[in-house]
């Protein structure tokens, strides 16, 4: 199976969208291949059955896909305002900075993966701020110059829990503005803030997939026709539930005195 | 709304408490995660382990890079790289490949099928090579299509063109009935996985879990066979139950119940 034409091109079709350099690509292909055969099959061997074993099979090496990348292009926490930006700018940051993939390739590859304009700006903006971002050797001196310690070998753990208490404190520090909106420096005091918080998840009582689809959406900035694609529904169904989750969090802040009368653009939190 | 506020809070939102999926009682039996997302994308996971993994991509930024990243793993339109001919002048990795292989199939774990690769054919020593193929005879067309648009040979069944043919609504009945399914990445094996789906939400009263698997589903046997499936147009998971009805009286009707 694993030497199956078909399997192997479901390998370069997963390095492929990974990696927008066909030789870092085929690298990438190569690694998962090794990673499948390590130990005399190892991993494979650890099959229970659950499923396809192609399917089995393409799940370890989606894993070895993303072990190679750290393995070989390191892992430098991303900077803090790059985590505030979100999954999709972090994404971004690592396949442009660390692993050098060329931004306009990036821009045609993931264009429409995105929301409209996002690849474009996220690049704009990274090689603004990271002027040598993307030089030769990046990733072992320049991250340096940049204050970035190297994350723990972990698989990517610390990065998922920092980027989680960073966007907790983040929402704290809207809530505290739209509590006090007169003076955003006098905090009302973080239980306050806390207590809103959780009177919000209360009351917008979000499942288990709607959850899932502003992560999609609000964390890794996917298009509504990739996230269609990949819950396996219709775009236009997609805008419909982001479109009703908005008017539900509206809803709650009104009803909890806490309109948000901002304009775009006039609120800025970044640290 | 500002749409900074928006977009703060609904990122805070999104994150709800849980203990890892391995640790819960649902997952029992499971070693990684692997495993877990593996048969999620087979649709074979329960409705209560589907919301708890659900929870959990949601959560993961790492764990939904590795889920969409199997996703597509499994799309039809391939961007073909350079496998076979990274595979031609790495010889000797290759060869370290093939070594492995020869121990798979020597001792294969379960349900791992040996290589049906032309690689393969060319290269295994003759005791080797009949082990290959006892098993291959057995193994059923669909058990050997994975991914048909990408392999060398031009496909037999191009997506754009293909009518539903009569054997496969009779699998689909068979399994909606009760019969086993045999999942396979193919238009066969994907039909077959919506009829179990079919008879999971019926089971299931339309719970959304359900809803939502069918309907994925649906839009995957409706890439397979455009025409024929048409008329179903997945919407919101209210709908599935509708559109289930309307799905089960066509294949009566093709299979001539």
């Amino acid at each position: 199976m694993i030497l199956d034409p078909a399997f192997l091109a479901g390998l370069d079709r997963m390095a492929a969208k990974r990696f927008v350099q066909p030789a870092l690509a085929e690298e990438a292909a190569a690694a998962m291949l090794d990673a499948l055969s390590e130990a005399d099959w190892q991993r494979l061997r650890a099959f229970g059955g659950k499923s396809a074993p192609a399917t089995y099979a393409y799940a370890v090496a989606g894993r070895a896909m993303e072990d190679f990348a750290r393995r070989r292009f390191g892992r430098p926490r991303p900077p803090q305002w790059l985590q505030e930006k979100g999954q999709a700018w972090v994404r971004l940051w690592r396949m442009l900075c660390l692993e050098r993939q060329w931004p306009e390739t990036l821009m045609q590859a993931l264009g429409k993966e995105f929301v409209d304009g996002l690849v474009r700006e996220a690049i704009a903006v990274i090689k603004q701020r990271i002027p040598r971002c993307g030089e030769p050797g990046f990733s072992e001196c320049c991250v340096t110059e940049l204050g970035l310690e190297q994350l723990p070998d972990d698989a990517g753990d610390s990065v998922d829990q920092a980027l989680a208490r960073t966007q907790h404190q983040h929402a704290l520090a809207v809530l505290g503005r739209l509590l006090n909106p007169a003076d955003a420096t006098v905090g009302s005091g973080p239980s306050d803030e806390e207590d809103v918080l959780n009177e919000l998840i209360r009351r917008l009582a979000l499942t288990a997939d709607d959850r899932l689809l502003l992560s999609l959406s609000y964390e890794d900035g996917l298009s509504s026709r990739k996230i269609a694609t990949l819950l396996g529904t219709s775009a236009a169904t997609v805008q419909r539930r982001l479109a009703g989750l908005h008017h539900q969090l509206e809803q709650a802040l009104r009803v909890m005195g806490l309109a948000d009368t901002t304009a775009a653009g006039e609120v800025n939190l970044e640290s | 709304m500002n749409p900074e506020t928006e977009k703060s809070l609904f990122r805070a939102l999104r994150y709800q408490d849980q203990p890892s999926l391995l640790s819960r009682p649902e997952f029992e039996g499971f070693a990684t995660t692997d495993e877990i997302l593996a048969a999620h994308a087979d649709g074979r996971l329960t409705s209560a382990q589907q919301e708890w993994l659900t929870v959990a991509l949601a959560n993961s930024n790492i764990l939904r890079q590795q889920w969409v990243a199997l996703l597509e793993s499994r799309e039809t339109v391939a961007a073909r790289q350079g496998v076979w001919r990274r595979f031609a002048m790495a010889g000797a990795a290759a060869s370290v490949l093939l070594a492995g292989v020869l121990v798979f199939v020597n001792d294969p774990p379960q349900e791992f099928s040996p290589p049906a690769s032309p690689m393969a054919e060319s290269h295994p020593a003759p005791q080797a090579r009949a082990q290959v193929d006892a098993p291959m005879r057995k193994q059923s067309s669909a058990d050997q299509s994975f991914a048909f648009e990408d392999r060398a040979e031009p496909p037999q069944r191009p997506a754009a063109a293909l009518a539903m043919p009569v054997p496969d609504w009779n699998g689909f009945m068979a399994v909606y009935a009760g019969d086993q399914a045999h999942l396979s990445d193919s238009p066969e094996g994907r039909f077959q996985a919506l009829a179990l789906s079919l008879r999971h939400l019926q089971q299931e009263d339309c719970s959304v879990a359900a809803a939502q698997t069918f309907l994925q589903r649906l839009t995957l046997s409706r890439q397979d066979y455009p025409a024929p499936l048409s008329p179903l147009e997945p919407g919101l998971t209210a709908d599935a139950c509708a559109l289930g009805e309307q799905l089960i009286q066509m294949a009566r009707q093709a299979v001539g119940q």
